[in-house]
């Protein structure tokens, strides 16, 4: 089990602060659903998908397109038909199928669509999951949703195995006909060994010493000129996209 | 003592069902006629709504589904899923709460949960991603989802609350 999905590389997008990177993520996304001019939207898309083919390459940018199409396809179907107002550019004898207006419309829902999804997918593959989360320590995210979070992510990969492990005795034990059923158990036999973990887990937080107050981290994050400016630039360039209507 | 005890209790509880949500929601999915997927997010919200109240379902049920967006590389859903599920959780919960032994307040429990998931996913996927018509064509996938998860997340809460008694002992 793969958590996040991180590709290994040694681009610009790669090598760039993690907090620098999250900040960017979310205020361009806050660009992108503020932006209101088509051509601002289109420069923002374009240059996520540039940085997107250069830092992870034009397989993964084809998958994330991918991942996203039924609903681009949806956008483009249907977006168009909401705003019939104005100047025709399809018409079917006297009938307006598709004005002007309801065309740029629907562009700038899809290029902001498609800009969030690549500048979220680029930060989880250019990031470790971990690193994200000491990234949101630095922000002041509290101790205790950080180890949380923390705990969660090491939990998911142990019940995912124990999930197939019990399918598999499931499944061994039942023929083809009773496998149908075996759903049920499989999920309440999962369910059961993942609650009887809070106590242990609990009594493993109380034996490290944890009072539910934060601790140093040991791996905690630095500064020097080079990341402040990455920072300023991350808030200085969604801004600029902000102010440009 | 008391309280660091509580609070180690409260910290793994809601670590361990975040995961089971997110579990359901990225590993466990049932193949449907049209050969796509249906995933079980909302069996597992359910679950943790009935089972463990109100708190930790809204917490499980919006990190978990966050969380499992995150990791599936459906990073611009994650916040639409954190506000949707965990409302749906938390609804949920207080609903059942009201009447714990009623079938009726959990029908309706399930019927309120049908609908914060179909119209929560509308607006908030119409408002900030795709547009209202793309979110519109979306929901009759979100309402079989939503209605596959309240079906199923009852009687496995049931199921669980037969087989492993201790389960009372633990909510938030």
């Amino acid at each position: 089990m793969r958590m996040g999905s991180f590709i290994y590389g040694k681009s610009l997008y790669h090598r760039m602060d993690v907090r620098a990177k999250v900040l960017f993520s979310l205020l361009f996304s806050i660009a992108l659903i503020l932006s209101s001019s088509l051509y601002a939207a289109f420069t923002m898309m374009v240059l996520t998908m540039t940085l997107s083919f250069y830092s992870v390459g034009g397989k993964e940018t084809m998958g994330n397109f991918k991942r996203i199409g039924v609903l681009v396809l949806f956008i483009i179907l249907f977006s168009p038909l909401q705003k019939r107002e104005g100047q025709a550019l399809i018409e079917i004898g006297t009938f307006m199928l598709v004005s002007v207006e309801g065309a740029i419309s629907s562009a700038l829902i899809l290029f902001k669509f498609i800009g969030i999804s690549l500048i979220f997918s680029l930060l989880l593959e250019t990031e470790r999951i971990e690193s994200i989360i000491m990234a949101l320590r630095y922000f002041k995210i509290p101790y205790s949703v950080s180890l949380t979070v923390s705990m969660t992510l090491s939990f998911i990969p142990a019940l995912i195995y124990r999930y197939s492990e019990i399918r598999e005795a499931i499944e061994l034990r039942m023929n083809d006909e009773g496998k149908k059923d075996g759903l049920m158990a499989t999920l309440v036999s999962l369910i059961v060994s993942a609650v009887k973990m809070i106590p242990e887990s609990a009594s493993i937080l109380e034996e490290r010493g944890f009072t539910g107050k934060s601790v140093e981290s040991y791996r905690a994050l630095g500064m020097n000129a080079c990341i402040f400016t990455q920072i300023l630039l991350s808030v200085i360039i969604p801004i600029a996209f902000i102010l440009w209507r | 003592m008391e309280n660091k005890k509580n609070t180690a209790l409260r910290m793994s509880l809601i670590a361990i069902t975040t995961a089971i949500v997110a579990v359901f929601t990225i590993a466990i999915r049932i193949p449907t006629p049209l050969g796509g997927y249906v995933s079980l997010c909302d069996v597992a919200v359910t679950f943790v709504s009935y089972t463990f109240g109100p708190i930790t379902g809204l917490i499980a049920g919006g990190l978990g589904t966050a969380l499992a967006d995150l990791a599936g590389g459906f990073g611009q859903w994650a916040p639409v899923s954190f506000v949707v599920h965990g409302l749906e959780a938390l609804v949920i919960a207080l609903i059942v709460r009201a009447k714990p032994d009623s079938l009726i307040y959990k029908i309706i429990s399930a019927a309120v949960a049908i609908v914060i998931v179909s119209g929560g996913y509308f607006l908030l996927t119409g408002a900030f991603l795709v547009g209202f018509s793309a979110a519109l064509a979306e929901i009759p996938a979100n309402i079989a989802q939503a209605a596959v998860g309240v079906v199923l997340g009852l009687p496995l809460s049931m199921a669980v609350g037969r087989a492993y008694r201790k389960i009372d002992e633990i909510k938030w």
